[in-house]
């Protein structure tokens, strides 16, 4: 039964990013946005154990999505040959950015702009990092690490929920490792322990069945 | 003609202190983050939209260490616009200097203008009227899906008159017009003064883009820093070209323009273009939007604020780059 509340509400959040970033020229020509439900599923559990309405917690969760779509859209923009879909890529991004600070605006939510701004800065600092390409291994998984949850820890941060901000890190870690060649060991050892780290806080976070099932489904895809 | 910078003597010193907090509020914990910032201040500009916030405050209570917050913030969403604008032309200069996605690539520059836009987003949350906000942001909004709309609009030469005005308003208008509101709104002038200045801004702003677009056309490639006709050759359709295909063998010469149309074959017709009346009624159409700024400016209280407005708007309407 709340396994399939979550997923009702995930599919509900879900929608309503698709509805705010729906724009005619856009569709035309761009691939629909990728959204990811793990990230969906995770930061609904966290501001349920946090006590956060149900509302106002799916608020937080779309806004921050919205962050992380205009986000990701800008990482593509050099995967486009093309200039017109290029040109797109950078606006729909934009787009984005401003839609998401549009709602925070109307809904007068200033601390969290604050903070997803921080969250935003540092995703960058480190993209950029990242992408001058002098840093090892350790560095590197450092720079992932930050840029897959720098949001989800502000999120936690400004409800109070701060214990999740280890868990959102090693979670979305693995998750971003799981792709990569896991035969080069610095990866491999890497993912190994992000595993240990997300089985010891496993038993520690009371969190809703169908994300602990996304969990030991992301721990087995990793093995 | 008085200088631009001679309007507003009188804010001198705290134009001088935004530079300084420019200069401060770009810092980030990244070298060469640092170094690609310091590269777009140093590669100037009016720093008009600080200029006309901090002349919109003076029509309230201004508190300089507040209103701070707004102008820098304008500047950086200004400035990211124009790392990003960069990307979207393939620009390799802008003002006579390296742009940023020349000197390091398409994706540095997507990060920078991402870390400036949130860095304006994070000094704007030092303003807790959620007015403030909710300005800035709807004017941010529209000027996102006014870009998308210039891009659908390339080569596009079926369009009208007034899509080209909504075009300029998101471009342009609406963060000018947004810059003098936000500073009056801050200072806590009432409705009635923040709403006036809103629409002077608005109405100089679309004075500034014709006139823009006029320079585009009329200017020497030293003064523009790009080949006169530039907006034409990339596909944008502006108000003297509007005006030009009034003439229906202009019209005709005008359509075939595309992307693979070489540079003489463009330096003819924009020849052609400066020989019909379309810059004059270009011309025309601007000066009627300047008027339309004075007269609003007519019915705001007279303070110092107001007769460097009413230069401005003077001056941008007589502008020669």
């Amino acid at each position: 039964m709340v396994l399939e509340q979550l997923q009702k509400r995930i599919e509900a959040v879900k929608e309503r990013i698709e509805q705010a970033i729906t724009h005619p020229y856009l569709c035309r020509y761009m691939n629909p946005r990728m959204i990811d439900e793990d990230r969906i599923a995770f930061s609904l559990s966290m501001l349920d154990a946090a006590n956060i309405d149900r509302n106002i917690a799916e608020d937080y969760v779309f806004t921050m999505m919205l962050i992380q779509i205009a986000l990701d859209t800008h990482d593509e923009v050099d995967e486009h040959e093309a200039m017109h879909l290029r040109q797109l890529t950078v606006l729909a991004g934009d787009l984005y950015s401003g839609l998401y600070y549009q709602f925070l605006a109307n809904n007068h939510g200033m601390a969290l702009i604050r903070l997803f701004a921080e969250a935003i800065k540092e995703i960058n600092v480190q993209k950029i990092r990242l992408q001058r390409g002098n840093v090892d291994a350790i560095e590197r998984f450092r720079c992932l690490g930050t840029i897959e949850s720098a949001l989800i820890c502000k999120l936690a941060q400004y409800v109070n929920a701060e214990n999740w901000s280890e868990f959102a890190y090693y979670f979305f870690s693995l998750k971003r490792l799981s792709d990569e060649n896991k035969k080069e060991k610095a990866v491999a050892d890497y993912v190994e322990h992000c595993k240990r780290k997300l089985n010891d806080l496993l038993h520690s976070q009371p969190m809703h069945e169908d994300m602990k099932g996304r969990l030991y489904h992301l721990l087995d895809q990793s093995t | 003609m008085m200088k631009l910078k001679a309007m507003y003597s009188f804010l001198n010193a705290d134009l001088n202190k935004i530079e300084r907090e420019l200069e401060a509020s770009i810092q980030a914990d990244d070298p060469l983050l640092n170094q690609a910032s310091l590269h777009l201040l140093q590669a100037g500009g009016k720093r008009i939209r600080p200029v006309f916030v901090l002349l919109g405050g003076q029509f309230g209570t201004y508190d300089f260490e507040c209103i701070k917050h707004v102008a820098v913030a304008l500047e950086f969403i200004h400035m990211a616009s124009l790392v990003h604008d960069d990307v979207i032309d393939n620009a390799k200069l802008r003002r006579g200097k390296e742009t940023i996605q020349s000197k390091w690539g398409n994706r540095f520059a997507m990060y920078v203008g991402d870390y400036i836009f949130a860095r304006s987003l994070e000094l704007m949350a030092n303003i807790k009227n959620p007015l403030a906000h909710q300005i800035l942001a709807d004017t941010i909004v529209e000027v996102c899906r006014g870009e998308i709309e210039q891009i659908s609009d390339k080569y596009r030469f079926d369009q009208n008159l007034r899509r080209y005005l909504q075009r300029i308003k998101r471009k342009t208008a609406l963060l000018i017009a947004a810059s003098c509101q936000l500073g009056a709104v801050v200072a806590g002038a009432p409705e009635s003064i923040h709403r006036k200045l809103y629409w002077f801004g608005y109405y100089v702003g679309m004075s500034f883009q014709i006139t823009d677009d006029i320079l585009d056309f009329i200017g020497t490639e030293k003064e523009l820093g790009k080949p006169a006709g530039s907006d034409l050759s990339q596909g944008n359709v502006t108000l003297p070209v509007l005006y030009a295909m009034e003439e229906e063998a202009l019209r005709q010469s005008i359509m075939q323009v595309n992307e693979a149309t070489t540079a003489s074959e463009m330096k003819e017709l924009i020849e052609r273009i400066k020989q019909t009346d379309a810059i004059e009624k270009s011309y025309e159409l601007g000066e009627r939007y300047l008027q339309k700024a004075l007269s609003i400016l007519q019915s705001l209280p007279r303070n110092r604020a107001w007769n460097a407005l009413y230069n401005i708007a003077k001056y941008i309407g007589k502008r020669k780059y």
